[in-house]
């Protein structure tokens, strides 16, 4: 399936401001927190501040040490049922 | 340590239940994202009772969340078309588990210090605003 919104690549963002910076200051803390920039925040982007919110979100849900009492492997085993009932690949 | 690919199929399957690849927490977790998700949770008095057998207030309400969360996650993803990664794997799934509070810390600190105190308009609202003369 073609993408409805065009994931925005890491590489076309940064230099300026307004819009521009804050996705690249996103996109770098994607990098530093979960490795990699996923599509899914690609697309989130778009709508930089809400997708900064979101980021720590993700990160202090699903990873250890941020709080949270449950190890991941219970929250993935929970993440992979969730998404197969809703039949996404993800 | 990880999760195994027989564990996958069970979890997908409806034979979760029965399967003894899981610990009864593990099964828990499962029962609870399938209602959650399916939203029956509310009418079933005896899941909540076995997820509770299981698992604390605050871990039931953590659980909770990320199973609500990747709800929401799944329908953005579906809804947007968004293409999954070749390599199938999300940031969720990740071999490094463990996460620095510093970095976390540094990211919130500097996402603060960025922080409009003002944001432009949306075009809608100001040619409303306009309108009524304000």
């Amino acid at each position: 399936m073609k993408p409805r919104i065009r994931p925005i690549p890491p590489e076309e963002v940064g230099g300026g401001d307004g819009v521009e910076a804050e996705r690249a200051a996103l996109f770098g803390g994607v990098v530093k927190t979960l490795g990699r920039v996923a599509n899914s925040f690609r697309v989130m982007a778009y709508q930089p501040y809400v997708a900064k919110m979101i980021l720590p979100l993700t990160v202090s849900l699903m990873r250890e040490g941020l709080g949270t009492t449950l190890p991941t492997k219970i929250k993935e085993m929970a993440v992979i049922k969730t998404s197969h009932l809703n039949g996404c690949a993800y | 340590m990880g999760i195994t690919d027989e564990q996958v199929e069970a979890i997908v399957s409806d034979g979760y239940m029965d399967s003894d690849l899981f610990t009864g927490r593990e099964r828990a977790a499962v029962l609870w994202a399938e209602h959650v998700t399916l939203n029956t949770a509310k009418a079933r008095e005896d899941v909540f009772e076995e997820v509770r057998r299981h698992y604390s207030e605050e871990e039931t309400v953590e659980l909770t969340m990320v199973i609500s969360y990747f709800n929401m996650r799944n329908r953005f993803q579906d809804a947007l078309g968004i293409p999954i990664e070749d390599d199938g794997r999300v940031e969720s799934i990740s071999d490094s588990r463990n996460q620095d509070p510093g970095v976390l810390r540094s990211y919130i600190q500097e996402m603060a210090e960025n922080w409009p105190s003002e944001f432009p308009r949306a075009p809608e609202e100001e040619a409303q605003r306009r309108q009524r003369g304000g």
